[in-house]
Order: C-alpha cells, then structure tokens, then sequence
C-alpha cells in the first residue's frame, strides 16, 4: 500500500489484469441488480445487432477502483470519476493503468484507465485520495 | 416537451441499510481481493471500526438495502418526483441511443457495514448539443445524495447519462 511519504508524480499502481467471462457478467448483474438482458442473455443481445453480450460498465468501474484500493488503501479514495469509452467483450483482457499526476501533501491525484489487450481504452477515470502516513495510520476518519 | 424540463425533477426518497452478505458478494463480483470486505476480523485488523464496502458499493446499496418498512412515506408533490427508470423511459420515449456515459463518486465519509443511508436524487442538468444533419447528444446529470442518520454527507453520485439522437433518412 502507498503511504503519503512514498507518492511522487509519475508513480503506478501494480497492474492488474483480468480476462473478462460470460460468469463475470452473471455474478455483477447478481450483485448489483443490473439484469439488462445486453449482459446475460446472448440471444437478446445478437437479436439486438450485438456480437454478443457485454460488460457492464459499472462492473469495469469496479474491477479499476479494486486495483485503486489496493494501491491507496481501503477508505481513502476522496473522489472516483469514470467516463465509459468502449464496451468491454468476453475474452478481452482487461488492464489497470493508475498513475500519480499529482501530490499536495497526503491528498494525491490519480489519472486510472482500464484498457484491454486489443489497446481499446475502455474507462478513463480520474481518483483523488488522502493517503495515510506512515507515522500515524488513521482509518474511518476522513 | 423538451428534455429540459426534466430539470429539478426529484429521485425518490430512500432509506438503505449496508450489511455484511451484500458488501462481500459484491466486493467479490468486481474481484476486489482484500479480505477485508469479506471478514470482520480482518476489517479490525486494517484498523477499521467495522466492515468497509468497496467504492462503487453504494451506487447498487439500494437494491439491497431498501427494506420496504423502512421506506419514507411517499412525498406529498409527487409530480414532481420520478424514479430512474421513468426519467430514462421519458427522455428515450422518442428514440434514441440512452448510454451510461460517466460516473462520479465524491467521498465525505467512510460507509462501513451496519450503517444506515438515506438517498436522495435530483435532476441537475440537462443540455442539449446540436450535431451535423440535425443529430443531437443530449447530457442528463442526476445527482444522488447518501447521508448518514444525522443527516451528515457520505457519498455524492453524479450519473451522467447521454442521449445521442440521428434523424431518420
């Protein structure tokens, strides 16, 4: 986890990397509530002009604030913002890219992409975070 | 009637509880890995006083915590308040490609398993851009308001959502 004292511009979280399955999509429509057919139901989505189903945007948003709390640490995102470029396909390879654009004391800014392995961007987002101090590791207090 | 007057038009009211089941099969759907989502001991462990969700946990909180005896009692001017899928059925009601386009969280306060969120939303803007050969991309924001019981901010939500609109050949 990164502590305030370590930030510096041009700093990246660890990437992750995530080939996105049918089950993916059955699992977020179950938790979050989602159930748009263009997600589960394969049928729909090719009567609907679709190759086939497809992510859910929101669950792309997730998987990259996943990667962004495992990199500031759980409870200090102070803002999350994503814009959904493209859609994301099964059997795309989904790819983190968090990087520091800027540090003023603990607050620190961060520009997060989620790009697949064909190089479609498929989120490009933007974090704030307050990040801990080595010397006194504060949590639930904002 | 323009898309416009949907300005100012209210979400409805809300109360939403955030329990253990729902945060840890949620936080394993978007394969969030820390233990902490999943496991009280090591929520206390990390420091925290309970079990904390993952960021986008509360855009989906309602559809688990909306226990129907806690609800408010429906607003008195109803008219002006819609939910969602009635704002977004209106706005697409003549055509068009309705997308999901962008997303903000703004954190105020930690959300930890056990607490309670009331929920409000409103229609803040809506604006209209012209395109070539009459194509329009309308851009709705609909701000959500989560605060804790007393009253205090937690989470902002600003769902964008945009309507691109061709005119029929």
């Amino acid at each position: 986890m990164l502590y305030a004292e370590d930030a510096a511009v041009g700093g990246s979280a660890p990437e992750r990397s995530h080939e996105l399955t049918r089950t993916d999509l059955v699992r977020y429509a179950g938790a979050s509530g989602d159930f748009n057919p263009m997600h589960h139901d394969e049928v729909k989505a090719q009567a609907a002009g679709m190759p086939s189903v497809f992510g859910h945007g929101m669950f792309s948003a997730g998987l990259l604030a996943s990667a962004l709390t495992d990199y500031v640490g759980e409870g200090s995102l102070t803002r999350y913002a994503v814009r959904f470029t493209k859609q994301a396909w099964p059997g795309d390879v989904l790819q983190t890219k968090i990087i520091i654009s800027a540090v003023d004391g603990a607050d620190v800014t961060l520009t997060c992409d989620l790009v697949t392995d064909k190089g479609v961007t498929v989120i490009s987002g933007e974090a704030n975070a307050r990040l801990s101090s080595k010397a006194s590791s504060s949590k639930g207090a904002l | 009637m323009p898309a416009t007057d949907l300005i100012g038009k209210k979400l409805p009211r809300a109360t939403i509880v955030v329990e253990r089941g729902p945060v840890a099969r949620f936080a394993e759907a978007v394969l969030a890995e820390s233990p902490v989502y999943s496991s009280a001991t090591a929520a206390a462990e990390a420091g925290f006083p309970a079990v904390p969700v993952p960021p986008t946990f509360t855009f989906i909180a309602g559809y688990w915590g909306s226990l129907a005896e806690l609800q408010p009692a429906a607003e008195p001017d109803a008219k002006d308040t819609a939910n969602l899928g009635e704002l977004l059925a209106d706005l697409r009601k003549d055509g068009g490609l309705l997308l999901h386009g962008e997303q903000e969280f703004r954190y105020h306060k930690p959300v930890f398993v056990g607490m309670t969120l009331h929920s409000s939303g409103v229609v803040e803007n809506i604006s209209v851009k012209e395109g070539k050969g009459g194509a329009t991309m309308t851009a709705v924001n609909v701000r959500t308001d989560l605060v804790d019981d007393d009253g205090e901010p937690v989470v902002t939500q600003i769902m964008t959502f945009l309507l691109r609109k061709t005119p029929k050949a």
